[in-house]
């Protein structure tokens, strides 16, 4: 029951945030489009198809720590925490990922102009792999956000900081010594760019980032406290 | 604490004790074995950093019994509670409900409901909404009650929680848990901010709820003569440690003070372990534990029964 209520909890606040989100995205787009068909000015607008990438892990962010309190009050256990908090995350990724296959399939300009994924890896690859992408793409970021929020609240967000910092600059001097040829290479085939590099290496990159982000965020949540 | 009068509120009746966990839907203890039923902190410590808030905490609340948690501020009464609650994890021991270690076991944790002065509800929530949701986290919360007992506090349930005063904040925080049938209830300072007449009613439904419910009712707290009506067992803890637990009456009986010319105080208590001293011109109150040496007592010399509320600060006084 409690996890049930939970899930309802977090994923409702998610899913508005998205809703708020898709409206004002959705609004800059009909703008624009409207400033063309009605000839006041030729506007180009920008593909806008990256910001849900953004908007995961900052809503991850930003409700985790209030979340975590509320539910501890609701009597919940750190494991149920943890279920709820990733569950909710993929419901939002999940509305995300649909508004963008059915705005794929609706508006004709969608592939080419707004799709991260159809204009990258091209149209032709249709709606259903679009959705896949986002969804995961998604629920990469986000669980980045989610182990990044709970790595702050176990250890202080000062720490934290500190150390991403450390790690950034560590990884720019290896990236300077090593060969940034290479490491651009490797990210490139990653993402299913480049020679012997496959469509499926972006999507099975993401639910790895995604499944380490959740476990780092579970061995962080372990021990978390609200004082 | 029989001679208070109830005005209804729409108390519950009596409940059977929870023989079932609604979190696992397994079955735990067998009803009628309240003698088992308690929450126990098993030696307990806690450490943030360097600093020890509980040391080898060795503590039971029996179940079914009104308790007070009496301790200075930073004695370890919030951080015990928060163990209790989950909100804190203990660095050594444990605390167990019903034989149950509570940290992380939902089964365990269906059974406790902490109200505390740290800020858990988010500030944009409305009270009405907070009902809503108690009512879905919890199967055994009364939102009709709730209701009820929101008007008999005047509080406004279409305020957003975060606007709320501090008074207003504890008090919503009492009447959920006083709308929840918890098994065990857990009230950290549960009249920080409330008005005069806002106790009392606070204290007449507290009472209430215990005659219809009978279950543990924690109640931790500095204001000690508040509540010394109302409880049956005293633990008193300073600086992390347990320095005494006892029924109130055998707390009360623990000790006495004598008075009279501080000379003939002084002379009674040459040689016997004097909690403190007091003098004032001419005259002087000891307390002490113990009973009354009618050897050493003269038609000077009077004696009385310690109050709780002196007892604790002579107990916990640091040699200000």
């Amino acid at each position: 029951m409690k996890l049930k209520a939970a899930f309802r909890y977090q994923a409702v606040e998610l899913v508005q945030s998205a809703s708020v989100f898709c409206l004002i995205i959705g609004a800059i787009i009909v703008v624009f489009f409207a400033m063309t068909i009605t000839r006041i000015a030729y506007v180009y607008v920008p593909n806008l198809g990256f910001l849900p990438y953004v908007l995961m892990p900052l809503l991850a962010l930003s409700t985790f720590s209030g979340d975590v309190r509320f539910l501890m009050q609701m009597g919940l256990a750190r494991p149920q925490m943890i279920a709820s908090t990733a569950a909710s995350l993929g419901a939002a990724c999940l509305f995300l990922a649909s508004i963008e296959a059915v705005c794929s399939v609706v508006f004709p300009f969608w592939p080419s102009g707004q799709s991260l994924f159809l204009m990258s890896y091209g149209a032709g690859n249709g709606p259903v792999l679009d959705f896949l992408f986002t969804f995961l793409g998604c629920a990469a970021a986000s669980s980045v956000g989610f182990a990044f929020a709970s790595l702050q609240m176990r250890f202080g967000a000062r720490r934290v900081v500190l150390l991403t910092v450390a790690a950034v600059v560590l990884v720019l001097v290896a990236l300077q010594s090593r060969g940034a040829a290479l490491v651009g290479n490797g990210l490139s085939w990653l993402l299913g760019f480049g020679e012997g590099a496959s469509l499926a290496n972006p999507f099975l990159l993401f639910a790895a980032i995604a499944a380490i982000g959740v476990l780092i965020a579970w061995a962080a949540v372990r021990r978390i406290e609200v004082r | 604490m029989s001679d208070v009068s109830f005005s209804v509120l729409g108390a519950h009746a009596g409940r059977e004790s929870n023989s079932v966990c609604a979190a696992s839907a397994q079955p735990v203890k067998t009803p009628d074995a309240t003698a088992d039923r308690c929450l126990r902190a098993d030696h307990l410590t806690k450490r943030f950093g360097k600093t020890m808030a509980l040391d080898d905490v060795s503590l039971s609340f029996e179940y079914g019994t009104i308790h007070a948690l009496l301790g200075r501020n930073g004695a370890g009464k919030t951080t015990l509670l928060g163990i209790a609650a989950n909100r804190l994890v203990p660095t050594e021991g444990r605390i167990l409900v019903d034989g149950e270690p509570v940290t992380d076991d939902p089964c365990a944790l269906s059974k406790v409901f902490c109200t505390s002065d740290v800020q858990t509800i988010p500030g944009s929530m409305y009270v009405d909404d907070l009902v809503g949701w108690m009512g879905r986290f919890h199967e055994g919360f009364d939102a009709k009650r709730a209701v009820r007992l929101a008007k008999a506090f005047d509080l406004d349930l279409k305020a957003k929680t975060g606007a709320l005063s501090t008074g207003y904040r504890t008090i919503c925080q009492l009447v959920m848990a006083l709308s929840l049938d918890a098994d065990y209830l857990l009230l950290d300072e549960p009249v920080l901010g409330l008005d005069a007449a806002h106790r009392e009613l606070f204290y007449r439904l507290l009472m209430e709820d215990y005659l219809a419910r009978q279950r543990t009712v924690v109640i931790a707290t500095h204001l000690i003569e508040e509540v010394a009506t109302l409880v049956e067992h005293v633990a008193i803890i300073d600086e992390g440690r347990v320095l005494m637990a006892a029924s109130a009456d055998e707390l009360r009986a623990s000790g006495y003070s004598v008075s009279g010319r501080a000379d003939d105080v002084r002379a009674y208590c040459k040689g016997l372990d004097a909690l403190s001293v007091d003098e004032l011109g001419g005259v002087a109150v000891a307390y002490l534990l113990g009973k009354p040496d009618a050897a050493r007592l003269t038609d000077r010399l009077d004696t009385a029964p310690i109050s709780l509320q002196k007892l604790f600060v002579k107990l916990t006084e640091k040699g200000e």
